[in-house]
């Protein structure tokens, strides 16, 4: 099927595969295959639908939400050798990869054109396509351009049925919208294999800076100000104290040390544009107590910078041997309020948390800090990030924003949706899995048992 | 609960779990577990690029060294196959956010590994024995052996007997080695013990000149030591210097790689100059290591004499480069060694000197930061993975249209040599200081045919419809 | 079958009324057709059995709008002008185009989702329905999604049910994402001779670093009536309109450097109109004639020219608005009487080799149309859509036979 080269059996071999970027979980998989084509994807799904054996994909295992962790004793459906480059059609703006190609791998890849893939997680150095997909990645530029969703054409996909459908890259009024339905998934419903992308022009200009605050709650307010002037800047990224000791150290940046909080703005377009955008923005920067507005001065600086951010997260090594990142989002002007109440959650349970956000969006990574050999500190963490998202649901937000529910976020789930809610959701799923061997016990809860009085009226809610 | 420390012993290789028998080396765990497998090295693995596999990535080499610490799992043959194909080009720790010091986990690890092979194993190994520990650390003794191969070459007769694949006869290990020999190059008489700077006197310096570097390269070190003195520097070739021990090291013989060490921090007046320049990144990385590797009554002199090492694209950029005046009007591009970027972080420097030579296009190479696969003697051990990483470095340097390419490192020169040759590409492989003499001094580059038109062409890429931009 | 088999409507005050009425249907086996604003009922294919209209104009209330959050809450039957009113006051607008005018609803946009110009540098209503509420086959209602500009948790069902035509939910509620109204919109017009020289023009405009909002090619006889348009030019086979948004200083900017990128690809510039054109254009399917055809070409943008030569030697009394960077053609024929099935099979023919799909999207009900003929052969994801239709649906009471499901 595969070809004894692309399968891992091997006990010794097989430990690494036990955990993504989430290591609270991990369980050994019982086998790890690497398929080089779509129909290799498809032949491992029908065998392992034939024998009722859990099958979960896995690209570059940068997941933060337990997504490509096999609980369960899954065989993990390993898409890292699928990644050729399959076409480029500037003239649609579209390219076509398969699923293992690297994100960032495609703007490089471009660099000498004025295209690029606009979604750009932090860890587009390392994530894959077909994960992108998997999880609707976003990351800071989401704010103007958009998630994955936005920005995919067309798929190549095995369903859990083992079928391989493809869809796109021309859309039709005949059918659902698949793509829509498919990305944020979380290989629950099946696994892409190749994916048409949208290309996005690199903007003319821009202007990118920092702007020091003298509380996290007041680059909030800015935040939530500037989207409410009318700009919608191409990122608005927040990082506290805490995070920024980590990313001092790791880059030596020159951040101000007694900086609480620093919101990195950035706005891109045409030239003329932005003096008048920039000028607002700091305006209601000042207005919310900004100390200092300083702007990159030169392209190497705005690229550090956002090196700073984008890797600030992996840079929490620094601070603590175990990390835990939560991905709360809740309505812009609902942000300060959560950040009070994280810090006091971390204060009450007695845990650190740091803090990064694509504040734009509303969307917080607090990060809880433990040692994970101290098991009293790992549970002190995870309750209090539950309490995290508690806190996002309380204020009509969700429990994630772009890295999934995976098995982190799982028991929030019932939280968040209604029995009848959950219901959709394993409608869906049955229809594209009927065996639930894709991914099984990720991302929806159990299904909900109604009462039989509720399944004979079909009361709503 | 835990006393960070802590060092964990390894088990040995028949060991249970739980029941280790204690190594004389220690990993030290607070290392390992600064690693919080966020993943971000993977992409920048040469190993898990071609193969996917995350037993050979970083972060996964870390996990396998973290489980048989824990004594999760044996030494097995797999273990050690994933962590020995690892090139230590340590890409990985300039893209690591937690500033894990891969390296510094790895190596103890080897080591502790190879100590906990029987010994009569390790003799066994003809290779590692006889050409590597015997043969390589001796410049004498690597002209003799080439000697064959150098009249082969002056006769005309070495390059149709590499393609009637007369090499594929030999064993493995050494046809890899035969067929990365270096075109010939007069090499010009030994160094001699000091060389006056030209012009007003800027700085005194030492200059370190190795083992595969002067048998080789001898032909890199004149042209180096000419432009230190082009730049003001007197330079002084101490005697009784030796072998970096980098060799040694890298296969585990801890004891041959001490002992070359101190000879060199013996052999090194570090008092009476200003720095001690190198030429080429793998014996710059490993000299500038020499104060933590080991700890004993020699550390601090070790450590004295570490802090003098400079590179010398980082000692001139540094000093500050007199400007060449004659042009070299060629299409160059930069390949950064492992050993220079990543293990001393010298990726700037390089480039702003090659930005001073008059005429000179400076094209950037894709993954120009990605291991040519030589990695010291990697391609001697690992042919097949070495092999597919000097083809994609061939690619990418074809790709850029260049008519040089530059590497500060012997073994990326000899690698990408290798293929350049293989694929009769018109590419010339210099090291970055030749380029630089043949501009002070008024001569065409080796290999090149300075003042050529830079060629247009930018190599075909697997593009439909019709290229906007 | 006609609309005469809707005899009955009803206008549910809520959503729980609407609710009780679909349960109610459900147990009764009743159809219900899901109508707004009835701008558009004739699209799609005609009831397939009697029923009931369940109009949602009545749930039309604003629930929640977080100016401040870009986002609103709205009731499915919130008719769009009054919806853009409202967003308006705070400077803000939702950027779909509103192809059957003013009068439809918002539910109705969503349950279609039809193309636009703007959704070339917008996208479609699809990527700004942010969270709903909606009621299944059995009368139950469920929500999905939420009032956060992004979500990750649970599968996007909003997206599944936008562009559904109805049949597996009605659309009760919907949170949309909103965005600053630009302040300022302009248009250029060229008139092109041939085929080479419209694709020298798509491309170099596709390829702009000003990314316009819009990139339309309009052809036929249809816009000759469009007086702004029909004097644009030496009136070529060919007329290409682009639209960009923006601030007012942002707008000459753009300009700039669009006649910079004009200029190297030595392309004549373009005339520049009224703004007034662009509601003509994005609203022409609110006027033209009841009378006629309607049907969507969907091609990759490189091959729009193509499917634009195909068109003229086909259809040549056809008019058309093709989005150029999307590659949506909307095509339409003032005699429907001409349009018959078989010509829509040999259309659909002649678009094979260009990986184009053919959609009828409104045909006169009086003729005899197979399934097939309106919605192109059964894609392979056919039963995945019977699946979810069954499960969603169970007793097809939701517009059956308006979709590509038999009734």
């Amino acid at each position: 099927m595969v070809g004894a080269e692309n399968l891992i059996t091997r006990p010794s071999e097989l430990v690494v595969y036990e955990c993504d970027g989430y290591t609270l979980e991990k369980e050994t998989p019982p086998a790890v295959v690497f398929p080089n084509s779509t129909e290799a994807v498809a032949s491992v799904v029908r065998v392992c639908r034939e024998h009722e054996v859990p099958v979960l994909a896995r690209g570059a295992g940068t997941g933060l939400a337990g997504g490509a962790t096999p609980l369960g004793g899954g065989v993990v459906l390993s898409l890292a050798r699928m990644k050729k480059i399959l076409d480029i059609s500037l003239r649609d703006r579209m390219v076509h990869v398969q699923a293992g190609v690297l994100n960032l791998e495609l703007s490089s890849l471009l660099s000498d054109t004025h295209w690029h893939f606009a979604p750009d997680p932090s860890s587009q150095v390392a994530c894959t396509i077909g994960g992108n997909i998997a999880t609707n990645a976003g990351g800071p530029h989401t704010l103007k351009y958009g998630v994955t969703v936005n920005h995919v054409l067309g798929v190549t996909w095995v369903a859990g049925t083992g079928e391989v459908i493809q869809v796109g890259p021309e859309a039709t009024s005949a059918e659902f919208d698949w793509i829509g339905l498919w990305t944020g998934s979380e290989g629950t419903l099946g696994v892409a294999t190749e994916a048409w992308l949208r290309l996005t022009p690199l903007p003319l200009a821009h202007r990118t800076f920092r702007v020091i605050f003298q509380s996290v709650e007041d680059a909030c307010n800015a935040v939530s100000r500037i989207i409410a002037a009318g700009l919608i800047p191409a990122a608005m990224e927040l990082m506290d104290r805490g995070i920024l000791q980590a990313v001092e150290d790791a880059f030596h940046f020159g951040f101000p040390s007694e900086a609480e909080a620093i919101l990195v703005v950035e706005l891109d377009g045409i030239p003329i544009a932005l003096d008048e955008q920039e000028r607002i923005v700091a305006q209601l920067c000042r207005d919310c107590h900004a100390q200092e507005i300083v702007s990159a001065a030169s392209e190497e600086e705005r690229a550090l910078l956002w090196r700073c951010r984008k890797s600030a997260v992996g840079a929490v090594g620094r601070l603590s041997t175990g990390y835990f990142i939560q991905d709360g989002v809740v309505p812009r002007t609902r942000l300060p309020e959560l950040v009070r109440r994280v810090a006091n959650i971390g204060c009450e349970r007695g845990v650190r948390i740091v803090n990064v956000a694509h504040a734009g969006d509303g969307n917080i990574h607090p990060i809880l800090l433990f040692d994970e050999r101290d098991p009293d500190e790992v549970r002190r963490a995870m309750a209090a990030g539950r309490a995290i998202l508690e806190a996002c649901i309380e204020l009509g937000g969700s429990i994630t924003a772009e890295h999934g529910v995976g098995i982190e976020k799982l028991p929030l789930m019932t939280a968040l949706f209604s029995p009848d809610d959950l219901d959709v959701f394993w409608r869906v799923k049955r229809v594209f899995d009927p065996a639930n061997i894709m991914t099984p016990g990720k991302l929806l809860p159990p299904p909900p048992r109604l009462s039989q009085q509720d399944e004979k009226n079909g009361q709503p809610r | 609960m835990n006393d960070p420390s802590v060092s964990t012993t390894l088990p040995s290789r028949d060991a249970k779990p739980g029941r280790a028998a204690p190594l004389p080396v220690t990993i030290p765990e607070e290392k390992i577990l600064s690693c919080v497998h966020c993943g971000l090295c993977t992409a920048t693995c040469p190993t898990y690029t071609l193969l996917g596999d995350e037993n050979d990535s970083p972060r996964g080499r870390i996990y396998l060294m973290h489980a048989v610490v824990q004594g999760r799992l044996p030494i097995t043959e797999s273990v050690q196959t994933h962590l020995d194909r690892c090139l230590d080009c340590r890409a990985c720790e300039t893209a690591c956010p937690s500033g894990v010091e891969y390296s510094r986990i790895l190596e103890p690890f080897r080591l502790a590994t190879a100590q906990a092979q029987p010994s009569w194993k390790r003799r066994a190994d003809w290779f590692r024995q006889v050409v590597l520990l015997r043969i390589f650390p001796y410049p004498e003794r690597i002209r003799r052996a080439l000697t064959p191969i150098r009249l082969l070459q002056k006769a005309g007769l070495y390059e149709p007997m590499e393609r009637m694949g007369l090499w594929d006869l030999l064993p493995a290990r050494l046809r890899a080695m035969l067929t990365l020999v270096n075109a010939s190059v007069p090499a010009g008489p030994p160094l001699p013990d000091f060389l006056p700077a030209k012009g007003r006197r800027r700085a005194r310096v030492a200059f370190f000149v190795g083992c595969v570097a002067d048998a080789m390269f001898r032909h890199v070190h004149w042209a180096t030591v000419r432009v230190l003195q082009e730049n003001g520097c007197d330079v002084v070739i101490p005697g009784g210097q030796c072998c970096c021990g980098a060799i040694h090291y890298h296969v585990a013989d801890e004891e041959g790689a001490k002992r070359f060490a101190d000879q060199n921090v013996r052999a090194f007046p570090v008092h009476d100059v200003d720095a001690v320049i190198v030429n080429h990144a793998g014996c710059g990385a490993m000299l500038k290591d020499y104060g933590h590797y080991w700890k004993d009554s020699q550390t601090p002199k070790r450590q004295e004499f570490a802090a003098k090492v400079r590179d010398i694209n980082e000692f001139l950029d540094q000093l500050g480069l007199v400007p060449p005046i004659h042009p070299a009007n060629l299409t160059v591009a930069y390949h950064d060694a492992c050993h220079l970027a990543h293990a001393q972080g010298i990726v700037a420097q390089p480039r702003r000197l090659l930005s001073q030579i008059p005429g000179l296009r400076l094209v950037p190479l894709p993954e120009s930061n990605m291991c040519c696969g030589s990695a010291g003697s990697y391609n001697l051990l690992h042919h097949d993975l070495a092999t597919r990483l000097g083809r994609r470095k061939l690619e990418n340097i074809l790709r850029t249209g260049a008519e040089v390419v530059l590497a500060s490192n012997a073994g990326c020169l000899l690698q990408i040599e290798r293929e350049i040759r293989r694929a009769r590409a018109p590419v010339a492989v210099l090291h970055p200081m030749e380029l630089l003499d043949a501009c002070y001094r008024g001569e065409k580059p080796r290999g090149t045919t300075n003042g050529r038109m830079a060629r247009p062409s930018r190599a075909g890429r697997n593009t439909s419809g019709n290229v906007a931009g | 079958m006609s609309q005469d088999a809707v005899a009955e409507t009803i206008t549910p005050q809520s959503i729980g009324d609407a609710a009780r009425a679909i349960a109610d249907a459900a147990a009764q086996r009743r159809a219900i057709y899901s109508v707004g604003g009835r701008t558009h009922f004739e699209y799609g294919c005609p009831p397939g059995r009697p029923g009931i209209a369940l109009c949602t104009t009545a749930m039309q209330e604003v629930i929640d709008y977080s100016f401040r959050d870009l986002t609103i809450t709205v009731g499915a039957g919130m008719r769009l002008h009054r919806l853009a009113e409202i967003l308006a006051q705070q400077s803000q607008f939702l950027p779909i185009d509103f192809v059957f005018g003013g009068d439809s609803t918002i539910g109705g946009m969503v349950a279609w989702s039809p193309p636009g110009p703007r959704s070339y540098r917008w996208g479609s209503i699809r990527d700004y329905v942010l969270g709903m509420r909606a009621i299944d086959g059995d009368g139950r209602s469920f929500c999905v999604g939420g009032r956060v500009v992004k979500n990750a948790a649970g599968y996007n069902v909003t997206r599944l049910l936008t562009g559904s035509w109805g049949t597996l939910a009605l659309i009760g509620e919907v949170t949309l994402m909103v965005r600053p109204l630009p302040e300022q919109r302009r248009l250029w017009s060229w008139s092109v001779k041939g085929p080479e020289e419209l694709e020298r023009l798509l491309s170099c405009l596709i390829a702009s670093r000003c990314e316009p909002s819009a990139i339309e090619v309009i052809g036929g006889t249809w816009w000759d009536r469009e007086p702004v348009l029909a004097t644009v030019g030496e009136n070529g086979p060919f007329r290409v309109a682009v639209v960009l948004e923006g601030a007012a200083r942002e707008l000459d900017g753009l300009w700039d450097t669009l006649w910079r990128e004009l200029t190297e690809a030595e392309l004549r510039i373009g005339e520049e109109i009224p703004v007034e054109s662009y509601d003509r254009l994005s609203g022409f399917l609110a006027e033209i004639p009841r009378s006629g055809v309607v049907y969507e070409l969907d091609v990759r943008p490189s091959r729009v020219v193509a499917g634009l030569e195909l068109l003229s030697n086909l259809r040549p009394r056809a008019s058309y608005l093709a989005h150029a960077g999307t590659g949506k053609i909307l095509v339409f024929e003032e005699s429907g009487d001409e349009f018959t099935p078989e010509v829509a099979a040999q259309l659909r023919a002649a678009v094979m080799p260009l990986d184009g799909r053919l959609v009828v999207l409104r045909f006169p009900w009086s003729g005899t149309w197979e399934r097939v003929a309106v919605w192109g052969p059964v894609s392979p994801t056919g039963r995945y859509m019977q699946g979810l239709k069954d499960r969603f649906d169970p007793h097809g009471i939701l517009n059956p036979g308006r979709y590509v499901f038999p009734p």
